[in-house]
């Protein structure tokens, strides 16, 4: 399977599937799916815009919107994570994962999916210590404030993502594993970036979250974004153990280090994305103890037991199979002929995409709940042990 | 004379009111930064009794950290280039989409109650089903169909790129032997080296209709480089040897941390620049290369 890596998207969609099939087309080649470690942005009308944590004057509507709308159809199958620069509120429609346009899958805010056989997790946003061990508490339209924290990386997530025992493939942050530095070329990249030199000595370069996982999951392959430049790194777990291969790539700019063709083993084609069965049986347990607010996830109190979670989900893909729930356009897309008042564009909804996998789940809607206003009888750990799940 | 001490005059006006809104931008920056963030690390260690006080606050945010690191300065000047397109959209030529894809206003769309929320009806099952025809390399599966609420079925299988299964079954094959079985794929073709210009290209079906103008869907594309082409498929790691993981503790006094393995080159490595650049953080570097990376790509528009 021929894998192309790409950095930062910042909204190119248009000229990285362009460049991709040009590259295609002189090397006669296909390459079957490609991988965006973030800055996505998935901005489907001037709506979204009010999300992008971008300085007002940077904001540009890019090209996503066409894939959104079905006036472009991506050539080749996406799969992203989120970064710091994103649409969040439409993001936050598909916590959970699922397709941002035909044929661009959205990890999740953390998530673990497969493409043919080849497993592939990721973490979207970027650590921030300060906002770690709150909850979810963000919800559009975004002040000033939450704009910019909405993007970071929570606890709730990673502790989800460190119950994988699955062995990973591919694994996805946007911003570097913390000290990820200390298995690469450091010099070199110094050279390169000397202002790197603070953090990397001060051992603050990189997410703490992501070092984590890294440890935990030992995956073949690590991909990450954020710092605009491409480095690589050769991580052993252990004297004898398995080796992660780390690399970072720039944004897209033409003449940067944006893309990288890997040839990951697996089966045969045509490939597909899959939920992962380990994935959704770890979703059902932690659902229940979802942080909502700025208080942090009671993470010992998920009374469910995942043993038992996996066999549920195990038949319940049985029954339904286990593609993801197909796109369904939601909202009104750009028009580049039309200057619409945004508030003409409705605000937070549910996606059905989201509320089909919760219901494949049997787990409670939970992301338009009000901050403050939880309601103990819609919780989660109730609307299963009331259920007919177990 | 006259004329001189006028334009003397006119240009003291003008650096007076650029003084005027330079302030103006300050206090506006300072507005958009509610709450001062902090070193995530060092924040951690702000929850034990004797945790020192930040040094670098917005290591997670180049953007806050551009705008509270001018106000420190106070109001040094930017390092940052402003955009080169004055308009925040592309240019486009009109739209034969906008027909197509109508914009709706609120009191069109149809919501299904969820309490006191609101959920989406998809757009399409709305009568707007995209007359777009799948990309033959897109999963079949009806993406766009008009069935409202998804229910738990398997699209049929059809034609084209994938042939959808649908089930992954116990007991079917599952991956097991995938742990670092990558391998770097190699062109069967020679590069073909474009000697480094930015030439347009004709691909293969949508990009045969190719075009000049900016946001005009796949038909451009940057040209790869022989520079880039070989970026892209040499191995990463081929000039690194593995180390072994060790997870980070506090740097020590001693500033010794580095894995041993190449511990031992950093007594010899020459110091870094103490000066680089106009970008005095990380932060203001992430900052500065976002901005770069919207102006940049306005520069370089679609072949």
């Amino acid at each position: 399977m021929k894998i192309a890596v790409e950095g930062c998207m910042h909204g190119e969609l248009d000229n990285v599937y362009a460049t991709l099939l040009q590259f295609e087309k002189s090397h006669d080649t296909k390459i079957d799916l490609l991988i965006c470690c973030g800055d996505f942005q998935a901005v489907r009308n001037e709506k979204d815009m009010e999300s992008l944590n971008v300085p007002r004057k940077y904001r540009d509507m890019k090209s996503f919107w066409k894939y959104y709308s079905g006036k472009e159809i991506a050539p080749i199958p996406t799969i992203f994570i989120g970064g710091n620069h994103e649409a969040s509120n439409y993001l936050w429609e598909l916590y959970y994962g699922g397709w941002a346009a035909p044929n661009i899958y959205f990890l999740g805010f953390a998530g673990v999916i497969k493409f043919g056989n080849v497993r592939i997790g990721g973490l979207s946003g970027i650590y921030n210590a300060r906002d770690y061990h709150l909850g979810h508490f963000e919800r559009p339209p975004y002040n000033e404030s939450d704009i910019r924290s909405i993007y970071h990386v929570r606890e709730y997530d990673v502790h989800k993502l460190m119950q994988v025992e699955e062995p990973i493939d591919i694994f996805l942050s946007h911003d570097w594993p913390l000290g990820i530095t200390d298995y690469g070329n450091w010099e070199e990249l110094l050279k390169r970036k000397p202002f790197f030199e603070n953090e990397i000595r001060e051992r603050t370069l990189g997410s703490k979250a992501a070092a984590d996982i890294l440890e935990k999951l030992r995956p073949s392959y690590w991909f990450s974004a954020h710092l605009h430049c491409k480095f690589s790194a050769l991580v052993q777990h252990g004297e004898d153990g398995p080796i992660t291969k780390f690399l970072a790539l720039d944004k897209c700019l033409p003449g940067r280090k944006y893309l990288q063709i890997v040839d990951i083993e697996s089966g045969p084609s045509p490939y597909e994305i899959y939920y992962d069965e380990e994935w959704l049986a770890i979703t059902r347990k932690f659902n229940s103890i979802f942080p909502l607010t700025k208080s942090r996830a009671d993470l010992g109190n998920a009374q469910l037991d995942l043993q038992d979670c996996r066999q549920w989900v195990r038949d319940r893909i049985l029954t339904r199979g286990s593609k993801p729930f197909e796109f369904e356009r939601t909202l009104p897309c750009y028009d580049p002929s039309e200057s619409v008042s945004n508030s003409s564009i409705p605000g937070l909804g549910r996606n059905p995409q989201t509320l089909s996998f919760l219901d494949l789940l049997e787990l409670p809607y939970l992301l338009d709940n009000v901050v403050g206003q939880s309601n103990i009888a819609d919780s989660p750990a109730s609307f299963i042990s009331g259920g007919t799940s177990f | 004379m006259d004329e001189a001490e006028k334009r003397r005059e006119r240009l003291k006006a003008m650096r007076r009111e650029a003084v005027a809104c330079s302030n103006k931008m300050e206090m506006e920056m300072e507005m958009e930064t509610p709450t001062a963030l902090s070193n995530p690390l060092l924040l951690e260690t702000l929850e034990d009794p004797g945790g020192s006080v930040p040094r670098f606050d917005f290591y997670t945010d180049p953007m806050s950290a551009f705008s509270t690191n001018k106000r420190t300065k106070n109001a040094a000047p930017s390092p940052f280039t402003p955009p080169r397109t004055a308009s925040p959209r592309p240019r486009f030529p009109s739209s034969p989409f906008s027909a197509i894809c109508p914009r709706l206003s609120p009191d069109t769309r149809q919501y299904q109650a969820h309490g006191i929320h609101q959920s989406y009806q998809s757009l399409s099952s709305i009568g707007t089903a995209s007359p777009f025809p799948v990309h033959p390399r897109m999963p079949s599966g009806d993406w766009n169909n008009a069935g409202g609420t998804p229910s738990y079925h398997v699209p049929p299988p059809s034609g084209g790129w994938s042939t959808p299964t649908g089930f992954v079954r116990e007991g079917a094959p599952t991956f097991s032997s995938g742990r670092g079985r990558g391998k770097f794929y190699h062109s069967p073709i020679p590069m073909s080296g474009q000697g480094g210009s930015l030439r347009p290209f004709s691909g293969r079906g949508r990009l045969s209709n190719h075009s000049s103008s900016p946001g005009s869907g796949q038909s451009g594309g940057w040209v790869l480089r022989e520079k880039e082409i070989k970026s892209m498929l040499e191995d990463p790691w081929k000039d690194l040897k593995p180390v072994v993981w060790r997870r980070l503790d506090p740097p020590d006094s001693m500033g010794h941390w580095l894995p041993k393995s190449i511990r031992k080159t950093v007594d010899k490595a020459p110091n870094p620049p103490k000066k680089f650049s106009s970008h005095s953080s990380l932060a203001e570097y992430l900052a500065a290369s976002f901005n770069e990376a919207v102006d940049s790509t306005n520069k370089f528009p679609s072949t």
